[in-house]
């Protein structure tokens, strides 16, 4: 039986990139989005990070059906779609044989996929080809004050009633159990650091800058740090890392990217 | 010692449910490492000897058993690395513990 928040591969590898699509919308898929997805797979090897509360219901379709019909490299799905989730899908794609050995990667939020055009396409082909850009390309944007406010924010506890803390109190004494602390756990800020978001929703990056990804996370010191992201959106943590890590970028969409051969040209 | 263990997720290039053994010369192997590896001798508390050789990078060696051609079982680091068998389709095979830590859980 498959565990939750395991991977699943369907077949080995095909293409020199793979694309890791999060999977945030909702099934059925927009017939633009869905075109979009479409051409993706035409070019690279997909492999889809979906929530686990996503696509139940009636009308859904299982996942594992779903990543079959769309031909994708392999599925997860987890309860919350973190740094957590997008660095296995990253360790696994550099580690088991079968599903390694990719010189790019791009991660793409599919609700972006309806904005997908032929001249992105043909630019994400020349990234592939051409070794004018080694650099990642995303659009950094510096967190607003707000933003950090709710990064670093500490937890609060839950108001609770004070009749049920009474009567909770003479069960645990009823029943001889020690006095339990409060489920929330103290939060450590020595290893939390995010300064930066990204605005794109399709990164590229080649496997250099991966394996530096977790080259880092290797180190015991560095573990506890992708834990302190919560965010449901796993760009936040990457843009995060490059900037942390010191890693040179491209800071623009894809789509104002321009590769000619051995040049390349950045529209403002 | 040997340890079981089984896929975590699904994976088909990978068996369902392997049994693991870390390499140690100083203790007897498993009867099936010992099927499919070559002996090299049995000393007098019974424990088996394989036939191994000590890599430039630190790893082992083993050699297979049975082949006509010259073949081994690299263990690249026996510190870490798992020496791993499939029950059903009788297959030996090494994997690192990242990998067995992405692919297998413990039964």
């Amino acid at each position: 039986m498959i565990d939750k928040d395991s991977i699943s591969l369907l077949r080995s590898r095909r293409t020199k990139s793979l694309s890791i699509i999060v999977m945030d919308v909702s099934y059925p898929l927009d017939e633009k989005i869905q075109k979009g997805f479409d051409k993706i797979t035409r070019i690279s090897d997909v492999f889809l990070l979906f929530n686990d509360n996503c696509w139940i219901g009636s009308e859904s379709i299982d996942k594992m059906k779903f990543a079959c019909l769309h031909d994708c490299l392999g599925w997860i799905s987890v309860k919350d779609i973190t740094s957590e989730s997008l660095l296995k899908v990253l360790n696994y794609t550099t580690t088991i044989s079968e599903a390694s050995n990719f010189l790019f990667y791009s991660i793409i939020k599919c609700s972006g996929l309806s904005k997908l055009t032929d001249e992105m396409l043909s630019t994400l082909k020349s990234y592939h080809i051409s070794n004018v850009i080694n650099k990642p390309i995303l659009n950094l944007v510096r967190l607003a004050p707000r933003e950090l406010h709710r990064f670093y924010q500490l937890p609060t506890k839950p108001k609770s009633n004070k009749l049920v803390e009474v009567i909770n109190r003479l069960k645990d004494k009823i029943t001889n159990k020690s006095n339990k602390k409060s489920n929330i756990a103290i939060f450590d800020y020595t290893n939390a650091h995010c300064t930066h978001k990204t605005d794109s929703w399709f990164v590229v990056m080649k496997v250099h800058t991966i394996n530096t990804i977790l080259e880092f996370f290797k180190k015991d010191e560095n573990k506890e740090y992708s834990k302190t992201f919560k965010e449901p959106d796993p760009l936040i943590f990457l843009s995060s890392v490059l900037v942390k890590l010191n890693i040179d970028i491209i800071n623009s969409d894809i789509s104002k990217v321009k590769i000619n051969g051995n040049s390349f040209s950045i529209e403002k | 010692m040997t340890e079981f263990y089984v896929q975590s997720g699904f994976n088909p290039f990978y068996p369902a449910e392997i049994e693991t053994w870390k390499w140690n010369k100083d203790e007897s192997p498993p009867n099936w490492v010992i099927d499919y590896c070559r002996v090299k001798n049995i000393d007098l508390d019974s424990r088996v000897i394989l036939d191994y050789k000590r890599t430039s990078t630190g790893g082992v060696e083993l050699v297979r058993a049975g082949t006509d051609i010259y073949s081994t079982l690299l263990i690249q680091n026996p510190n870490t690395d798992f020496i791993c068998f499939d029950h059903i389709s009788k297959k030996l095979f090494v994997l690192k513990q990242q990998e067995l830590e992405l692919l297998y859980k413990k039964k």
